[in-house]
């Protein structure tokens, strides 16, 4: 019975009846003594905030734990710069670079390329061409200096700017070359026109304009489809004698050291680009001129002494 | 505590809030496990240091359990350990003054029978008891904190309580 009660009573099962029975036991006032005793047995106060403040925490741990994620990202980072990186180098350097292209062919070459537009060109020796490539097609426009082919696709105006005037042309096959004082434009097919501060020219196919040392010459009919130098031959049709040497100056990389030479004279004629000898055969032997090759890329001419 | 991030008892605001809701309950755990010759302090202290070096494998939620799993398997070395003391404070009550000396003396009597009688209850019986008569704890919370089933909890506050009625009786 009072067993039965003092369980009841330790789990707060009993009910409202069993309560009031209950407190009228022996076992009863026994037992709230005991628990009111007991009281006296708790366990004393903590200072929690003490003790809190009394915790030595290794704080490292901490950081390491705490931040597991940062050296993930940070790596995560490096790749995601170096995949963007490589998917856009090659806009990055196209807007990054200089928006001018220079392309130059060097003493005894010449050389071929391709504009944005597919307009070919082809340099001679000792030649630069530099160009926007931005907006091409909007703007067909180039710098020379010195001599070039030009085969032009159709389209927007193509100008050549030279030293010695400017060449416009609608889409043609031409040849300029300008060098020191001597400016030539051939044209071989449909027409060009060429302006500069002193004259204004439109020639058409196999005609040619040549300004040398400020005098004009216009000549007709020339039967031919393309500068002969592309095919490595120099021609010339009454052209002075100096400017044929600076020519196979440039062609052999070669000095040219001449005495007793009438440099203003014409010539008409061509020379090789393969082989030096012949091509200072065919330039001297008409004029008899003798010539020497010497060390150090040097040739010497020398004329008959007058 | 509302997140659930594994990581968070790491934080130190988390971990300084569970501090403040557990370290009393750890304390009065180990307390009437040890009793007070034993250094409960330190023991809870040791706790929460463990459970701050394993913060990011502990989920806050977790973190109650954790602490006393840790408690309970603190087992002291049995050279170091010292016996169990709980001491009791004099009962601060109004009427004491009206009470003869005899009546002082009995009362005397059985406080320290009973403080005996409490240090020799098996370590099992005491802590389920005590939590239960002074802390007010419910079976089910000391279940919770014993790792033990409900009934188990009652049985041993039970057969305490029979003990020391036992004992006192024979005054």
């Amino acid at each position: 019975m009072d067993q039965e009660y003092i369980k009841k009573w330790l789990s707060g099962t009993l009910t409202e009846d069993e309560q009031l029975e209950f407190q009228q036991s022996e076992a009863y006032r026994e037992l709230q003594k005991l628990d009111q005793a007991i009281q006296s047995f708790k366990a004393p106060e903590m200072d929690v905030e003490k003790e809190l403040h009394g915790l030595k925490l290794k704080p490292q741990a901490r950081e390491i734990k705490a931040n597991w994620w940062k050296p993930i990202i940070r790596v995560a980072a490096v790749v995601l710069i170096g995949v963007l990186l490589f998917q856009y180098y090659p806009v990055l350097t196209r807007k990054l670079a200089p928006s001018i292209e220079v392309v130059q062919a060097s003493r005894g070459e010449t050389r071929t390329f391709d504009l944005p537009d597919a307009s070919q060109v082809t340099l001679n020796a000792s030649s630069t061409i530099n160009f926007r490539t931005k907006n091409w097609e909007g703007n067909r426009s180039l710098n020379l200096q010195g001599e070039a082919y030009f085969k032009v696709n159709k389209g927007a105006t193509f100008t050549v700017e030279t030293d010695q005037g400017t060449v416009t042309v609608l889409g043609t096959k031409f040849n300029v070359k300008s060098r020191n004082s001597y400016f030539e434009v051939v044209c071989y097919e449909g027409s060009v026109q060429i302006k500069s501060e002193s004259y204004q020219e439109i020639i058409a196919a196999t005609e040619m304009f040549r300004v040398v040392n400020g005098t004009l010459i216009r000549s007709r009919d020339l039967e031919i489809e393309a500068p002969s130098w592309v095919d490595q031959v120099s021609s010339f049709i009454s052209v002075p004698y100096g400017e044929v040497l600076k020519e196979l100056e440039r062609q052999y990389d070669v000095k040219i050291e001449s005495q007793n030479i009438d440099l203003q004279q014409l010539f008409t004629g061509s020379f090789t680009h393969k082989d030096v000898k012949l091509a200072l055969a065919s330039i001297t032997q008409p004029l008899n001129i003798g010539y020497n090759i010497g060390e150090n890329q040097t040739v010497s001419l020398s004329g008959e002494a007058k | 505590m509302t997140e659930i991030n594994p990581s968070d008892v790491c934080k130190e605001s988390v971990f300084q809030e569970i501090f403040r809701k557990n370290a009393q309950d750890l304390h009065d755990f180990l307390y009437y496990k040890f009793g007070s010759e034993n250094y409960p302090g330190d023991l809870v202290q040791e706790a929460f240091i463990k459970l701050w070096n394993n913060c990011s494998k502990v989920p806050p939620q977790k973190a109650r359990s954790f602490l006393f799993t840790v408690a309970r398997n603190q087992m002291l070395n049995e050279l170091d350990k010292k016996k169990t003391v709980l001491k009791y404070q004099k009962q601060l009550s109004i009427d004491r003054d009206l009470e003869t000396p005899q009546f002082k003396l009995e009362e005397r009597e059985y406080m320290e029978r009973l403080q005996r009688s409490i240090e020799e209850l098996s370590e099992e019986q005491r802590v389920a008891f005590l939590l239960n008569r002074i802390e007010g704890k419910k079976h089910q919370e000391i279940a919770d904190i014993l790792g033990i089933s409900r009934k188990a909890v009652e049985k041993r506050i039970y057969t305490a309580l029979s003990k020391l009625r036992g004992k006192l009786e024979k005054l």
